[in-house]
């Protein structure tokens, strides 16, 4: 213990500069964080947003700075170092960089991310386990991979280039498994589902085990090799295709209720503007939604279409992920997908059979509160907090602890307190604009700085026809929040005939 | 007598390049050991291999009884290392650099350091960032003296010294002598001649000779055989005879396994009566000199 400590107060003696730089770019963060919550921010920080985007890469920075510096003072490449033929304990040495690491990185993290809940009107004594996640994942994403770069180089100049070097690789290899062609192949079916996250979890495995080998052996050159191979297998083998589950939604029993209803919308829609693909033709089929009770929701997670032309020509898309959110005021949906150009050149005249499969989860609200707009912020179930971005505007923003809350929310037309705009087209009274706050609930919370998530909404009103019409939000204007729940997932089907593809 | 220091067999190879090869090194406990050679002989590569700052590619060496593979932590408080080219932490005053050492060594002793310093005339308030090479080793060699290790190793101490400082480096390291096992490399004869007891010469990666100075001294002679005639070319001559050269009736050698009856019975066998014979003992680095020339192994 006493090395330990040792040690530990050489490298504050020795660090200080780089600590002071750590903590002034978290403190700087945490100051200027709360400029970017609440609506009115524009008003009274227009200065801080310009500098507000460096604040992030400044702490990691920092981070990356002290971290590297602290590690590379005992250097464990290279063979003239002092310290290797003096009574070191490599495991001590170990725990005095990890304690360096706790006392400078996590516990002002930690602070900081306790004062930014305070600030954002959180308890934060009430969110220590999600807090302690954060602290958990900042330490395996980016604490111990960087202690085990440092480890491996012997300057700082050389850590950066090698980071440098990770980033550019892992941009390349992206940019590679863009191109659909090499997609295509490296997505092949001989990689098993398991295969790929078993090698990124040896991967880590190796990092770690890297880390305590050169430590307790410093074998440099043989290290560094371990870590090539073991980048190499996560970058070669890639992921296989994101293979939808749709077993997992059962097309409902006979006699079942079906929580949605789908028909072909006869009115042709004006097309969404997509990006054409090469070889490709993406087609937008308009349907008609309806049977949605009211206090539910239904989400369309995927979607498959399959095409029928005269001549028996046959085309299927497979399953494909989406995201329509569709609650009970929402009439219409519509199905995007990219269909090869070969094919829809042949039978685009023709009139096709579609057959169109979805894969549903209904929601069903487990509570469902009214609450009146206040004129600067109030408390919504889910525990966020929300403010009117602008008065007399259809939109809301909410912040809330660790993760983003699920919740729907909605306002009639003719509650609004907002005094008519001669500006704009009075919405009929019974109007309902609504919008969804798309969570995936029981999701951990994600890698970041502040503790705090944004979101912001607009509320919308769900028709193809009077999209001019806009919600008017002010103080005193009452909402709907309800918190859905998961009730079952389901399949669905529609058959539509007599198609012509070149209408749409 | 115990060894402080031995090796068997050891290799080490750095991609094709052959540093040190089949190299069977025994340092006797208490002997002040010199590792002479020429530059890139493999000095410093020997010594880090017994220092565990690198790993051999084969054999074994061993280092006051421990494998120098498993050489780290509390080993290092009866082994004192100083080389030329070590990376000491330069921001650190003199004076800081020794109190944060003393917590490392139980055995740690502040009068020693004290009197090393003031013989060593350490300036204890300046940063070593900011001392000269020669003050740097200094303070490297007092830092590695003041626990009292029971080895000391000594990588090319003298390089760069001006003669002063050598002086005292060597002043400082023979005061310690008598309680410690010492093992230096130089390239430089002239420092080691009159420090050394034992002395192995490395070239090319072998040990060529390795033995106590005094039996090193004893068996080379510089032979000088005067003829009253220029000696006529004889048979084959002794292995042990080296750089044999005539010059009208004078013939030189260096003998390098010298005994006077043998040596004598040896020239007698091979040119009959001599005029005269002289026999002058060599320097250390006449010796060397001669040896690197014949490229001979003699020991």
């Amino acid at each position: 213990m006493d090395q330990i400590i040792h040690i530990f107060r050489k490298d504050i003696r020795r660090h200080w500069r780089e600590i002071a730089l750590s903590l002034a770019t978290l403190a700087a963060f945490a100051w200027n964080e709360p400029s970017l919550w609440g609506p009115q921010r524009l008003d009274e920080y227009p200065g801080r947003l310009i500098f507000s985007r460096w604040f992030t890469p400044m702490v990691l920075i920092g981070w990356f700075l002290l971290i590297v510096r602290v590690v590379h003072e005992e250097v464990l490449a290279g063979d003239r170092q002092f310290w290797v033929t003096r009574p070191y304990d490599w495991k001590k040495l170990l725990t005095a960089k990890a304690l360096f690491l706790v006392v400078f990185v996590n516990v002002p993290l930690f602070i900081a991310q306790m004062v930014l809940l305070s600030r954002a009107g959180f308890r934060p004594t009430g969110y220590l386990s999600g807090l302690l996640y954060l602290q958990l994942l900042w330490t395996l994403t980016l604490i111990l991979p960087l202690i085990t770069l440092a480890a491996i180089t012997s300057s700082l100049v050389q850590a950066i280039l090698v980071a440098l070097g990770i980033l550019v690789g892992l941009i390349g290899v992206g940019a590679l498994f863009s191109v659909a062609t090499i997609q295509r192949l490296t997505t092949a079916n001989w990689i098993p589902v398991w295969l790929p996250s078993t090698i990124k979890v040896c991967a880590y495995a190796v990092i770690v085990f890297v880390l305590v080998w050169q430590y307790a052996r410093r074998r440099t050159q043989q290290s560094r090799l371990l870590l090539i191979a073991a980048a190499a297998a996560v970058l070669v083998v890639p992921s296989p295709p994101d293979m939808f589950p749709a077993s997992e939604y059962p097309q409902p029993s006979a006699g079942q209720q079906r929580v949605v209803q789908f028909a072909l919308d006869p009115a042709k829609p004006k097309r969404e503007d997509t990006r054409p693909k090469e070889k490709k033709v993406i087609l937008q089929i308009p349907l008609l939604v309806s049977g949605i009770a009211q206090s539910s929701a239904v989400d369309i997670d995927g979607t498959m279409v399959e095409i029928d032309a005269p001549g028996g020509m046959h085309w299927n898309s497979g399953w494909f992920r989406s995201s329509d959110f569709l609650p009970p005021d929402r009439p219409f949906v519509d199905v995007l997908f990219s269909l090869d150009n070969v094919f829809f050149e042949q039978v685009k005249a023709s009139s096709a059979r579609v057959h169109i499969s979805f894969a549903l989860t209904a929601f069903q609200a487990k509570e469902t509160r009214r609450i009146t707009a206040a004129a600067r912020e109030f408390a919504v179930p889910g525990g966020a907090l929300c403010a009117i971005v602008r008065d007399g505007y259809g939109a809301i923003e909410c912040r809330s602890a660790l993760t983003r809350p699920f919740f729907m929310v909605s306002m009639i037309a003719g509650e609004t307190t907002c005094p008519p705009r001669e500006d704009q087209k009075e919405a009929p009274p019974g109007t309902i604009f609504s919008t969804v706050n798309w969570s995936s609930g029981s999701a951990p919370p994600e890698l970041g700085i502040s503790p705090v998530t944004v979101s912001s909404l607009d509320l919308r009103l769900w028709s193809r026809t009077q999209e001019d019409l806009r919600p008017r939000l002010c103080p005193g204007t009452p909402l709907t929040f309800s918190i859905p729940e998961e009730k079952m997932r389901m399949g669905s089907e529609l058959n539509i005939n007599g198609l012509r593809l070149a209408d749409y | 007598m115990n060894s402080a220091i031995r090796t068997e067999h050891l290799e080490k190879r750095f991609r094709r390049v052959e540093a040190v090869h089949d190299l069977n090194l025994d340092v006797p406990t208490g002997a002040i050991y010199a590792l002479v050679g020429p530059n890139g002989a493999g000095k410093t590569t020997t010594i880090k291999i017994l220092m565990n700052i690198f790993p051999a590619t084969s054999g074994r060496a061993e280092v006051l009884g421990t494998d120098s593979n498993k050489l780290a932590g509390r080993a290092f408080t009866s082994i004192g290392y100083v080389s030329e080219n070590q990376h000491l932490p330069d921001w650190m005053r003199v004076d800081a650099f020794f109190a944060y050492l003393r917590p490392f060594y139980p055995s740690w002793d502040r009068d020693l350091e004290n009197e090393l310093v003031k013989q060593l005339q350490l300036p204890l308030d300046r940063k070593l960032a900011k001392l000269s090479g020669g003050m740097h080793m200094k303070v490297a060699l007092a830092s590695a003296l003041a626990y009292r290790p029971k080895l000391i190793v000594l990588d090319e101490p003298f390089g760069g010294l001006d003669p002063l400082v050598r002086d005292e480096v060597i002043e400082g390291l023979l005061e310690r002598a008598s309680e410690a096992t010492i093992l230096v490399s130089s390239h430089d004869l002239a420092e080691i001649e009159n420090l050394a007891s034992h002395i192995g010469y490395l070239d090319q990666g072998s040990l060529r000779l390795s033995e106590e100075m005094t039996t090193l001294a004893d068996r080379f002679r510089e032979v000088e055989l005067t003829f009253d005639q220029p000696p006529l070319s004889p048979g084959p001559l002794p292995g042990t005879w080296m750089q044999v050269s005539t010059s009208a009736s004078v013939l030189r050698f260096i003998e390098s396994r010298f005994n006077e009856e043998r040596t004598t019975a040896d020239i007698r066998r091979s040119f009959g009566d001599v005029r005269n014979v002289t026999f002058t003992p060599m320097s250390l680095r006449s010796i060397f000199l001669a040896m690197a020339k014949t490229g001979r192994d003699s020991a």
